[in-house]
């Protein structure tokens, strides 16, 4: 399993055990990644669109890919076309968003929950 | 399966020297409750506070509503596996404290969840309004992390329920509804020309305030299954979540759920009502296959005719959401699904994440999205600076005054999928 992350408490959970691609980036920058590797022949494993903490709003995301390069997988593509869009709608029709000038306690609760919700399987990480 | 169901109405709650039920007056002895409470060492300190309908009272973050409920005959207790031993409930009876609820607050993280007006325009949207609230503000032990606080928070709202419940014990109900469930033939046997209807509940289980329990089985590692409607009135449902709480299922609803009480209504008229199948809505697409599979596998073995599928959330879920759609379709299993929507404030945009052309048969909820202004209170019991940290808050929602201008999303049961709730959607 591949994880793309910007999120630091993720990348420090896993790193040891797993391959994880951590980029210092927004959401919607790391959605479109996530779209790079689909593209690259990685399946997507988890969804994009985990959590109820709205798209716009959350700072960090993680999301689970395959390891190998096989063929384009179709439903993954639309998958990750129907996050990057989503959440393209949100950013860009004023509604509600991340809030500037976290704390860095409020930094640290939305990474924490982000990595619950990458953990969040039945077994966890297989 | 046969759960008689006997409500001790409650019109007023007052704090008193013992706690008891006089009449239609529920009295808290809170000295007693709070040292209950206090044995938790994950909490450092628990007040409690009421909250009436008609109060200018703001409740929030608001994490969960318990309705509070005893069992007075029947095998088991209320809340198996959390508070109460796990052990098979749903039959027998029960008494409900109707009129009464616990609400549970505290900031378990920065951003924070669920508000609760007891007056005013925002009071119209949340069923919470009309009940007689004891409220818990809970603070958390030094050192205790997220995860325990948000265990220890569930724990005290199951446990001053059960308190509370404790009280009606001994109370001879005037108004007693009986629910009974019939076994695959005896069901066949009886409604033979009737159709075949089950209800799939989708539960909320993604991780940290996103979590449901079942007999205390955390969801998320829980194949789909199924469960006797009436189990779930006994607490056999609690929640765990609470983010974007206005299309979460507190405990209240759960304990409460609408779609069960008018599939009851129609059983033996209208159509059979066979069992609810209740499954997940995982993180990883894998499981999100198998669960979806399973829902659809149950009600095929299950010989149903229709489904009545009500989803928790939105996003992610509208995919679990529409993967049970077609798959029960596929087995030529009629759905209706209940949902809400994310439209934008006008209401134009798309409204959920996933679609199919099966999923020809859709109720709303209403738009979680759209904007609504609340009056400032006269009193705030929790966190008042919550407003800006609230999903379907941003920054500047709290004006100086106390007033507040956010989403629907942000009012505790607004768009409830259950369609428990009345107002958002027309």
């Amino acid at each position: 399993m591949l994880i793309l992350t910007n999120n630091s408490k993720v990348k420090a959970c896993f790193e040891e055990r797993l391959q994880v691609i951590y980029e210092a980036c927004s959401p919607g920058e790391l959605l479109k990644q996530a779209r790079d590797l689909i593209h690259q022949g990685h399946e997507l494993l988890s969804h994009p669109l985990a959590g109820s903490i709205k798209p716009n709003a959350a700072p960090y995301k993680s999301i689970a890919l395959g390891c190998e390069k096989k063929k384009l997988d179709f439903p993954s593509l639309l998958l990750i076309e129907e996050a990057i869009h989503t959440y393209e709608t949100v950013t860009t029709s004023g509604l509600a968003g991340v809030q500037a000038n976290h704390t860095q306690s409020m930094l640290d609760d939305f990474k924490e929950v982000d990595l619950a919700l990458i953990k969040g399987a039945a077994g966890g990480i297989r | 399966m046969k759960l008689e169901l006997g409500n001790v109405p409650i019109r007023d709650i007052q704090f008193g020297v013992e706690s008891k039920i006089v009449g239609d007056v529920l009295y808290i002895n809170r000295k007693e409750l709070q040292d209950m409470l206090a044995a938790d060492q994950a909490l450092k300190s628990v007040a409690l506070e009421l909250a009436k309908p008609g109060d200018r009272t703001r409740i929030m973050p608001v994490k969960d509503v318990i309705e509070p409920r005893v069992k007075v005959r029947g095998n088991g207790g209320v809340f198996p596996g959390a508070v109460s031993k796990v052990s098979l409930v749903g039959s027998g009876r029960t008494n409900v404290l109707k009129g009464a609820a616990v609400v549970t607050t505290g900031k378990v993280v920065g951003f924070q969840e669920g508000l609760i007006d007891m007056a005013g325009a925002g009071a119209e949207y949340t069923p919470f309004s009309k009940l007689n609230n004891l409220v818990l503000v809970c603070e958390p032990a030094e050192g205790i992390n997220q995860y325990e606080h948000e265990k220890a928070l569930r724990l005290a709202g199951l446990k001053t329920a059960t308190y509370l419940g404790e009280l009606a014990k001994e109370i001879e109900s005037k108004d007693v509804a009986v629910y009974q469930t019939y076994g695959m033939k005896e069901g066949i046997e009886k409604f033979p020309d009737l159709k075949r209807v089950g209800y799939v509940l989708m539960l909320q289980s993604q991780g940290l305030m996103h979590d449901t329990y079942v007999y205390g089985v955390d969801m998320k590692q829980s194949l789909t299954t199924i469960i006797n409607p009436t189990e779930i009135m006994d607490g056999a449902i609690v929640s765990g979540n609470c983010v974007s709480a206005c299309d979460k299922n507190t405990t209240y609803h759960h304990q409460n759920n609408p779609v069960i009480a008018d599939l009851f209504k129609e059983q033996g008229k209208n159509l059979n009502f066979v069992c609810v199948i209740i499954t997940n809505e995982t993180v990883y697409l894998a499981d999100k296959e198998r669960s979806s599979d399973w829902t659809a596998k149950l009600a095929n073995l299950l010989d149903l005719d229709g489904v009545i599928i009500s989803q928790e959330g939105f996003g992610n879920p509208d995919t679990d959401l529409i993967m049970n759609c077609k798959k029960l379709e596929g087995y030529g299993i009629d759905t209706v699904i209940i949902t809400d929507e994310y439209a934008g404030r006008d209401g134009a945009s798309q409204s959920l994440a996933d679609g199919d052309p099966k999923a020809d048969a859709v109720i709303t909820s209403g738009n979680a999205n759209e904007l609504i202004q609340l009056e400032p209170m006269d009193k705030v019991i929790g966190h008042a600076r919550a407003a800006d940290m609230i999903s379907g808050g941003f920054d500047g929602s709290l004006k100086g005054n106390g007033s507040i201008l956010v989403e629907l999303q942000a009012i505790t049961g607004a768009t409830n999928e259950l369609g428990f709730n009345k107002l958002s959607a027309r």
